[in-house]
């Protein structure tokens, strides 16, 4: 039983991410003034998805070999060592991230209002700590 | 359209050209804030960890069962969690992956003149893609 409502649960965490992907592959297509086929995208939403997974996998590896419960941002700048570009680019914003820090109770405290609307729409995935 | 032959000169020069976009589109990207976005990846990485978890679990138990070997072992038996800023910084490493698929499809489409990407231009940019994330 406990399998399958973790299956339906996958299977809605992935529809879920599929259209986020999809959002996103699609603006981007049209900023670079483009019309993308929807096998594509749907190829890209899939790959996107697969990625993820890996990507979790290699950050508990990672946070485990460092001795950690909790993943950070080293752990994710790690998975992304294979590619140089990548790394720095991922290092120059966990630095903005790191400076933001302070003020970002105050830039939340702006946005609530539309975040709580999405947070009800997404709140029906969370899985409980 | 000769889509189907594989260059590797092609595929390195498209490398160091998209790399440029990457640059550019991170910082524009960043900008947005990617907060459902952000929910949604930390349940996928949940539900990740719990399975491993459970799968590790799992193995402890059949390990206990063929010499007790396992004593130490209980606390990996927690799922793996991660801090806020990380999740941020795991949306844009997959925002990337995503644009730079579209990008470079968008990029080998042009070439060809065509101005719609079609599933040929994605076959061709994927080894390439694939191999830099």
């Amino acid at each position: 039983m406990e399998t399958e409502e973790d299956q339906s649960l996958a299977d809605l965490l992935r529809d879920r991410f599929r259209l986020s992907t999809i959002s996103i592959a699609e603006d981007e297509a049209k900023a670079n003034n483009m019309e993308v086929s929807e096998t594509v995208v749907a190829c890209v939403a899939d790959l996107a998805f697969k990625y993820a997974e890996q990507l979790a996998k290699d950050l508990e590896l990672f946070a485990q070999h460092a001795g950690r419960k909790s993943a950070n941002m080293e752990d994710v700048i790690l998975a992304a060592h294979r590619n140089e570009h990548l790394a720095v680019s991922l290092r120059s914003c966990s630095n903005e991230l790191k400076a933001k820090e302070p003020q970002s109770e105050r830039k939340r405290k702006k946005a609530s209002k539309k975040e709580d609307k999405l947070r009800v729409s997404t709140s029906v995935v969370d899985i409980p700590d | 359209m000769e889509a189907n032959s594989f260059d590797p000169v092609t595929f390195s020069i498209n490398f160091n050209f998209n790399f440029n976009f990457l640059s550019s589109s991170f910082f524009f990207l960043k900008s947005i804030s990617p907060s459902p976005l952000q929910d949604l990846i930390h349940s996928i990485f949940k539900l990740v960890w719990s399975r491993r978890a459970l799968e590790r679990e799992k193995n402890e138990a059949s390990d206990a069962l063929d010499g007790e070997v396992g004593a130490g072992t209980s606390k990996k038996g927690r799922s793996t969690s991660a801090n806020g800023n990380a999740l941020k910084l795991s949306c844009e490493f997959l925002r990337v992956f995503v644009t730079e698929a579209v990008q470079r499809a968008a990029t080998i489409a042009e070439a060809e003149g065509v101005s719609k990407i079609e599933a040929t231009h994605l076959e061709r940019i994927l080894p390439q893609l694939l191999l830099d994330f």
